[in-house]
């Protein structure tokens, strides 16, 4: 298929699955135990963005999904695109700083993100004077939830990185990239 | 022109990114989670999705808990607890109503009834992040719900609708953090408001020291504000702290709904008191 095709059809294709993501993500964990590992796939598809897409795209692609993740959630409009777009800038700006290739990388980031953002939200609800409680809450799932996104993260980030090679890297592109190492081909 | 915002585009680029999330969060206080242009085609995109989804989940769990397990007991026992359930919602109505009746016939003499018009729904999606608590029913604007309608279950209150579009709704539970649903004590007529704590736990606030309140105390809608119905049982008191300052008691309620197997839930389109 013609290379600009292709291209175009990465970021439709990372939209649908976010919309397929959330999806299963808001039927499938709802149950307990389930309910208290429930995966917040938009994050990870944010980590991805701030690491392999530039400024512009990966910007565009995260309010995109901050959205339809506002659309399904009875949280206050506007608090995913505030919190995710902060992920997005401060890994997108740190990229340069700390260089992250490797799954194990990817997914220690996933961790550490996972639990400053849930951190940020908890700071963003005290500045916003609501949930005084809510600090509990956040408490008991902080690690559990971290874990959960570290895990589904391996599975997201091979996809992810498929999708690319197949509709992000041309011929020209391969030569000159050299041997970039596969995500798949980490021992994880 | 072009030559200075091509120099300074990725500070351009910032401030843009930066500037949409803070106008998003600031356009919150005028309408808070009302949908946007084009969010109810995203929600009608994704509900079949999730419909989908919940009734694949439901047969397969049905399956194997119909023929993994005991198949006429668990009929049986699902018919029993329905009908206990039916009961013990009439006992507390009744017995709201035959206080109240003793009350009021004391001072003026005069009885209440309320009349309850609904629509049965389904749980089809749960809210997109743990750190909230909504669901969304399969019942929207083409079926009668429109938004502040009540959401119960027989056991008691589920939540109230914040949102619809054509064909679903989106209802804040009493366990959500920004939910706030006006109470009284059965026992000892204390009021306050339940808001949401944790996935398992509520919050009375603003119950005064020297309320009478005590764990084991049912908790019912008061009626103000004209969204629940009066007499509908919200939960029970599980914890009363009362801490050595401050003029009010830190008060713990378990609801009486399990949020954590709600499948079908009834919207009340509306309800007289005569």
């Amino acid at each position: 298929m013609n290379a600009s095709v292709l291209r175009w059809l990465n970021p439709l294709v990372l939209i649908a699955s976010a919309v397929l993501g959330l999806a299963i993500q808001t039927t499938v964990f709802t149950s307990y135990p389930l309910l208290y590992l429930q995966p917040d796939l938009v994050l990870i598809f944010t980590i991805w963005m701030a690491l392999r897409r530039d400024w512009v795209e990966g910007g565009l692609l995260v309010l995109i999904f901050s959205h339809l993740q506002e659309v399904h959630s009875g949280g206050l409009r506007g608090i995913f695109l505030v919190l995710n777009m902060s992920v997005f800038l401060a890994l997108r700006g740190s990229s340069k700083l700390l260089v992250m290739r490797s799954l194990v990388q990817l997914v220690t980031a996933t961790l550490f993100v996972s639990i400053l953002w849930r951190f940020a939200l908890l700071a963003l609800l005290a500045m916003l004077g609501l949930g005084d409680q809510h600090w509990r809450h956040t408490l008991t799932l902080v690690l559990p939830s971290a874990v959960m996104e570290g895990a589904v993260s391996v599975w997201v980030y091979r996809l992810l990185e498929r999708l690319d090679r197949r509709t992000l890297v041309t011929g020209e592109e391969e030569d000159s990239l050299g041997s970039t190492e596969s995500l798949e081909d980490d021992a994880l | 022109m072009i030559q200075y915002l091509r120099q300074y585009r990725i500070y351009i680029t910032l401030f843009v990114l930066v500037l949409i999330p803070i106008l998003a969060l600031d356009t919150t206080t005028r309408s808070p989670r009302e949908f946007r242009f084009a969010d109810r085609w995203i929600v009608g995109l994704t509900s079949p999705l999730q419909t989908a989804i919940s009734w694949i989940l439901d047969r397969g769990v049905d399956v194997a808990q119909n023929y993994v397990f005991l198949l006429n007991v668990k009929r049986e026992n699902t018919a029993l607890l329905e009908e206990n359930r039916r009961l013990l919602a009439s006992i507390v109505s009744l017995s709201e109503e035959q206080l109240e009746n003793r009350r009021l016939r004391k001072l003026l003499k005069f009885q209440e009834e309320f009349q309850i018009s609904q629509i049965a729904a389904r749980v089809i999606g749960k809210d997109a992040s743990s750190e909230f608590r909504s669901i969304r029913i399969n019942r929207g604007e083409a079926a009668g719900v429109r938004k502040d309608m009540a959401v119960v279950t027989s056991d008691g209150v589920v939540g109230r609708v914040f949102r619809t579009s054509e064909r679903t709704a989106d209802v804040v539970t009493i366990l959500d953090l920004l939910s706030a649903t006006d109470v009284i004590s059965k026992r000892s007529r204390a009021r306050g408001i339940v808001e949401g704590m944790t996935d398992e736990l509520c919050q009375l606030k603003f119950a005064l020291r020297t309320d009478d309140l005590e764990p084991g105390d049912l908790l019912i809608t008061s009626g103000l504000g004209g969204i629940f119905p009066r007499g509908v049982p919200v939960g029970v008191v599980s914890q009363v702290r009362r801490p050595p300052y401050g003029i009010t008691q830190e008060v713990e309620v378990r609801p009486n709904v399990d949020f954590s197997k709600l499948e079908e839930v009834l919207v009340i389109t509306s309800f007289a008191s005569t």
